[in-house]
């Protein structure tokens, strides 16, 4: 003979027990990991004496704020393009194929050697019977063709692999593109282009005798 | 070879189907190719365009190419590999990727996978903001700015789930999903049933409970989070970075994320689905396509239902009555308490003085341990559970026609059939997965479908036939057309001969069935019962569904019955697409009598009075039976009022408000000697308990489950028991060893085996064979051999014939002039059942916070009523006092209330104890009652963000058409081609 009833003791377990309870979870896990504890506690100490926790828990407290302070200040400076140029820089040097660019280094490693035995005085307004004894020298021939090798690999297209453009300027690159004469293509679609680019390494060779003139 | 196609895929030959398209091709033959609006389960959609690849040297969209023998596809194509990055680039115009950051970020994001494996490394066209904000409800979000615009969303809303919500309006210079006609997603006719955001690819649509909780930097204020992603965007030089961070975090989230397999507790369809959890938090429902019975369906109680299983009101320890108040206790203090009374009432009584009941929400192993604990153990077959109070009577009607009382076949067969015929179902409502079965078929495949109903329901809206009968008389039309179709001449004959006994008895039987006669009864007019019949006729396979409008009434096993003949006589047995479905009700109404919970038969339906059967049982489980059959609920309830029944054991059974005469049952309650309730909540029932027992949900245990059609899933454990509770099986094992009965089931898994090896009709059901989304329908031969397809080769009796069995109509209750308005009843497709889980789901609740009376606009002019009007209904049993909704959904004198409710608005204070004659099943249906008007002026139960006053706008898919003949798109092939022409120009 039982009443409807939605009266419930609930079953409270005195402050004591509860802690007591707490204690005793507490107590194995500390025994079941004796040694990661120990090694902990000195890792800890460390960081303490270096204040990481103070400043941690200052950064964690303040978690939000800082972190949209810190995000919009980022967000609005220059901090991205730095961000942008190390990850590039990365992907430069993944690029990068030691085992052909050797030779260009000790080729640059020499050629700094000799420019850095070469002295300027006395030689002065050596005119051309100068120049073109240097032209015979084997060594000046051969580092003009390396020079020209240079500049063959320097013009090839290569904005497939680009990454720093942004993709507005390609857009705009690419409306230009559609309208002839506002700007000069990068792509070397047809052979027409191919000279400008002979016509600028000849030019880049001739420098030092315009210079010298 | 007939039915196969010679095609070529990138230069080699191999065979294809018919009717497969590229896609299908290449995708059988691990050549991948994009395709980010496809999903399988939604076919070509065709707005990204990103599959397209070359069939015959034409580009063409490998999604909705149809291949002919002879074809040549190439996927590697320059032009077509062009086209592709064309319009993942116009995707990627559409999609913000911030992948890192994002709460999609879980390895299955479709858009990150596709620009990973296309190695895109930039996008030409640039992401722009659409000019919408986020929207969002309790259940979902969608983000403009995240939408590709592919469809999947609009397709599963329209052509699956056929809710009919969501379109794009593809007119706007930013075209974007909306809901109706441009309503916020809270106020549209939404259901939230979750197909939208189980099918994005993306973060676009997506379920709240993700957001902010997926990712490790997801969480993030948006203060902060806009310029985190500006900074991504910003210095991220190529999206392969992007990828491999993200491709990281998401590889750390699998160490956070649990995502566990379940089945579905809410209703009988079965629906099978990922858990993913984080802790104990529920980051949502993930359906996956292999689920045998849903797919990727859900309703919103499966996808979103779940709060209540971390609800503070859990129980989370045994209670002890102690005078008028409950005090908590251990399990041993409960366990000591629980065997003595036991004890003393055995000795006192005997063993038939206690009674068990178990649960149809429950899974298979707990029901069988509990009918054990009943029979083995205690020494009675007083054991039942409660699809005694709605499917008992179908199962009836089986029994006594086809010999099993399951459905025929599964729910594919119901969506294969020409002709689909629901009676006495709500089954948009109840049955909301299978409901978009024939929703769709009918939607897409010209199923024809005929609805009988009291009410207008969401199935009757559709209906290509709607017929009300008078309430109580479908035996009556059902009859009639039975004999209309004999008299014509358009049964089958040949299937009667071959395979059905009695036809010629049955036929007389039918003599007083005259459409005259039904017509006079029934309501249904002549040309009714005749068009009904001739559909029958023409349709090549008919599928027929019935549920608690049949069931619970005076006569249900009849009508039941009744149905079965008229399948049997039109041949509509034994084939695909085709056969009788009475649909379950609740999760594991099948399973819970399948394993034995019921007082006269043993798991698999063998009878406890058979010496064979039982002398198998007593070798297997070294005791001496109990050999006369025991009391069913109904039973119980009388023995208790009587003075023969003392001591009852019950659980996760709400029974003092479910059971019909709730009055009468409360007061049996109070009668008892000793009451032990297992739940999972303090229900109302718990209330007169002297023990309650704190059990797990589902989402605490393993096990099984049998849905409607007969198929045993598997249900893995997504938490750990809450508290001190403990999963049911656990517990009815702890109490039975208390009385020496030495179980050592170390899992639910040795239960099944149990049960495998001592019931012949699970004899090869095994959890192996269950594993993951595997499933077996019941029979199982021991060679794990099921039987999708119920009847192949003959009928389960002696001579392999079903027998046509005769049955004559019973009037309906007549409660007297008095009582002049019928009550209805049922469910609403939000809530379930009393509401014990439902209403803890905060979403659900703000739409539908309350139970509501709906009445009809003729009764509501007559009388006053008008929606908000407070009114008493009273019957010769009781009083319920519930709030109205005027509604053309119910017309005249009939009343709809469901049974939503535990306190004054529960359903059942109105019910009598009148049952159907064969089986005890409470008559629900037969209530009437008169009407007060307790307050006229009151606001409206029904919420405006209620979905039923949203507008759907029905079309078919997406409507991509409107989509190509924009001014600014072009078929990226067509792109191609052009450029192509003037480079070669």
């Amino acid at each position: 003979m039982a009443k409807a009833t939605q009266v419930i003791h609930r079953m409270e377990p005195s402050e004591e027990e509860l802690r007591q309870r707490d204690w005793e979870e507490i107590e194995s896990v500390l025994l079941e990991n004796k040694e990661v504890i120990a090694d902990t506690f000195e890792l800890m100490k460390g960081l303490q004496d270096w204040e990481v926790f103070n400043t941690l828990n200052a950064l964690v407290k303040e978690g939000d704020a800082v972190l949209e302070r810190f995000m919009t200040a980022i967000d609005e400076s220059d901090a991205t393009q730095s961000l942008k140029n190390t990850l590039l820089g990365f992907g430069v040097l993944g690029n990068l194929n030691m085992e052909e660019i050797e030779p260009l280094i000790l080729k640059m490693n020499t050629a700094i050697s000799q420019v850095a035995e070469y002295e300027h005085y006395g030689k002065e307004g050596g005119g051309y019977s100068a120049f073109l004894q240097s032209m015979r020298d084997p060594e000046v021939i051969e580092g003009i063709n390396v020079l020209m090798a240079f500049l063959k690999g320097f013009g090839a297209n290569q904005e497939d692999r680009e990454k720093m453009e942004s993709r507005e300027a390609k857009e705009q690159h690419k409306s230009e593109r559609k309208v002839p004469g506002t700007r000069i293509s990068r792509y070397p679609s047809s052979t027409n282009s191919k000279w400008y680019l002979a016509a600028a390494g000849v030019t880049l060779v001739a420098l030092p005798f315009i210079f010298k003139k | 070879m007939s039915g196969y196609l010679e095609i070529k895929l990138n230069g080699k030959r191999i065979q294809a189907q018919e009717h497969q398209t590229a896609l299908d091709v290449m995708t059988e033959n691990d050549t991948e190719v994009p395709s980010l609006c496809y999903h399988p389960s939604l076919g070509a959609i065709e707005t990204c365009d990103t599959c397209i690849v070359n069939v015959n040297g034409e580009m063409v969209r490998s999604c909705s190419t149809k291949l002919q023998d002879g074809d040549v596809i190439s996927s590697k194509s320059e032009d077509a590999h062009e086209a592709q990055l064309i319009a993942l680039d116009r995707v990627l115009g559409n999609h913000e990727l911030y992948c890192t950051v994002c709460d999609y970020n879980n390895g299955d994001c479709e858009i990150h996978n596709a620009v990973k494996d296309m190695k895109i490394n930039h996008q030409e066209t640039p992401f722009t903001h659409k000019p919408f904000e986020v929207d969002r409800n309790a259940f979902y979000r969608y983000d403009p700015d995240q939408c590709i615009l592919c469809g999947r969303c609009v397709e599963a809303c329209q052509d699956v789930q056929v809710t009919e919500t969501l379109t794009i309006d593809w007119e706007r210079e930013r075209p974007r999903v909306i809901w109706d006609k441009d309503s916020p997603i809270e106020e549209s006719s939404c259901v939230n049933c979750g197909h939208c955001s189980t099918v994005c690819p993306c973060n676009a649509m997506m379920e709240v409970g993700m957001e902010g909780e997926a990712g490790f930097l997801t969480g993030i204020k948006d203060d902060s989070m806009r310029p985190m992603i500006n900074i991504t965007k910003e210095v991220e030089t190529g999206y392969g970075q992007l990828m491999t961070m993200s491709d990281m975090e998401a590889s750390m989230r699998e160490n956070r994320i649990e995502k566990t397999k379940t089945v579905c507790t809410y209703c009988g369809v079965g629906c099978a689905f990922d858990v993913w959890t984080k802790d104990r938090q529920v980051l949502k429902v993930e359906p996956q396509t292999e689920a045998p019975a849903n797919g990727i369906s859900t309703c919103v109680k499966g996808k979103f239902g779940w709060d209540f299983v971390n609800s503070e009101e859990r129980l989370e320890k045994p209670l002890i009555r102690e005078g008028d108040a409950f005090r908590e206790a251990e399990w041993d203090e409960a366990y000591d308490l629980i065997e003595r009374k036991f004890n003393e009432e055995k000795e006192k009584n005997g063993p038939d003085g206690l009674a068990f009941i178990t649960s149809s929400k429950c899974t298979n192993e707990d029901s069988y341990v509990m009918q054990k604990l009943s029979r083995a153990v205690i020494g009675t077959n007083n054991v039942d559970n409660c699809s005694r109070y709605c499917q008992s009577p179908a199962t009836m009607g089986l029994w006594r026609t086809v010999g099993y009382g399951g459905d025929s076949g599964s729910i594919t067969d119901i969506e294969k059939a020409e002709l689909v015929i629901i009676a006495g179902s709500n089954t948009d409502e109840s049955h909301p997965v299978l409901a978009t079965r024939v929703k769709r078929a009918q939607k897409l495949h010209g199923q024809k479908v005929i609805v009988s109903d009291l009410r207008k329901n969401g199935m009757a809206d559709r209906a290509d036939q709607f017929v009300q009968p008078a309430g109580g008389t479908d035996l009556v039309w059902v009859s009639a057309v039975t004999k209309y179709m004999i008299d014509q001449g358009w049964h089958d004959q040949s299937f009667v001969d071959e395979h059905v006994n009695y036809f010629e008895e049955f036929k007389e039987s039918l003599e007083p069935y005259t459409l005259e006669y039904a017509e006079k009864v029934s309501g249904l007019t002549k040309e009714e019962m005749i068009e009904i019949a001739t559909s029958i006729y023409h349709a090549e396979t008919t599928c027929f569904l019935w549920a608690m409008g049949i069931t619970q009434h005076g006569g249900g096993s009849d009508t039941s019955t009744a149905i079965s003949n008229l399948m049997l006589v039109t041949g509509n047995y034994m084939k695909p697409g085709a056969g009788t479905y009475p649909l379950r009700g609740h999760n594991n109404v099948q399973g819970a009598s399948d394993f034995g919970s019921m007082p006269d038969r043993f798991p698999g339906y063998e009878y406890v009075t058979d010496d064979d059967v039982r002398a198998r049982y007593e070798k297997g489980w070294g005791v001496e039976l109990p050999t006369e059959k025991g009391l069913n609920n109904h039973e119980m309830v009388d023995a208790i009022h009587d003075g023969n029944l003392n001591v009852l054991y019950l659980k996760g059974e709400e029974m003092g408000i479910v059971d019909s005469n709730a009055n009468y049952v409360q007061s049996a309650l109070e009668k008892l000697d000793f009451f032990v309730v297992q739940d999972i909540f303090f229900s109302k029932t718990a209330e007169q308990a002297d023990v309650v027992l704190p059990a797990s949900p589902s989402f605490e245990k393993e096990g099984t489950f049998v849905n409607t059609e007969r198929r045993f899933q598997r249900l893995y454990q997504v938490f750990d028991p809450l508290g001190d509770s403990k999963p049911d099986w656990q517990i009815i094992m702890e109490i039975a060893n208390r009385f020496g009965a030495d179980w050592n089931y170390g899992n639910p898994g040795e239960i099944m085996d149990e049960v495998a090896s001592l019931c012949p009709m699970f004899a090869g059901v095994s959890y192996d064979r269950l594993e993951g989304y595997d499933s077996l329908q019941w029979p199982v031969a021991e060679d794990g051999t099921d039987t999708p397809l119920l009847f192949e080769k003959e009928f389960p009796f002696p001579d392999g014939k079903a027998r046509l069995y005769p049955v004559d109509w019973t009037p309906p209750l007549d409660m007297g002039e008095e009582y002049d308005l019928h009550v209805n009843n049922g469910r609403l497709l939000e809530h379930f059942h009393e509401g014990n889980l439902t209403y803890k789901v905060p979403g659900i609740t703000k739409k539908t916070p309350s139970v509501f009376l709906e009445v009809s606009p003729e009764l509501a002019e007559e009388r006053g009523v008008e929606d908000g009007t407070l009114v008493r209904l009273t019957s010769p049993h009781g009083h319920v006092k519930v709030p109205c909704v005027v509604t053309d959904r119910v017309k005249g004198k009939e009343l709809y209330l469901p049974m939503n409710d535990t306190g004054e608005g529960a359903i059942n204070y109105l019910t009598s104890s009148h049952a159907d004659k064969d089986t005890d099943t409470p008559a629900y249906k037969e209530v009437s009652a008169k009407m007060e008007i307790l307050e006229q002026k009151g606001e409206s139960p029904l919420p405006r963000i209620n979905h039923r006053n949203g507008n759907p706008q029905p079309q078919i898919g997406v409507a991509v058409e409107k989509k190509w003949a924009r001014k600014d798109y072009t078929f990226p092939g067509d792109v191609v081609k052009e450029r192509r022409s003037r480079h070669n120009g």
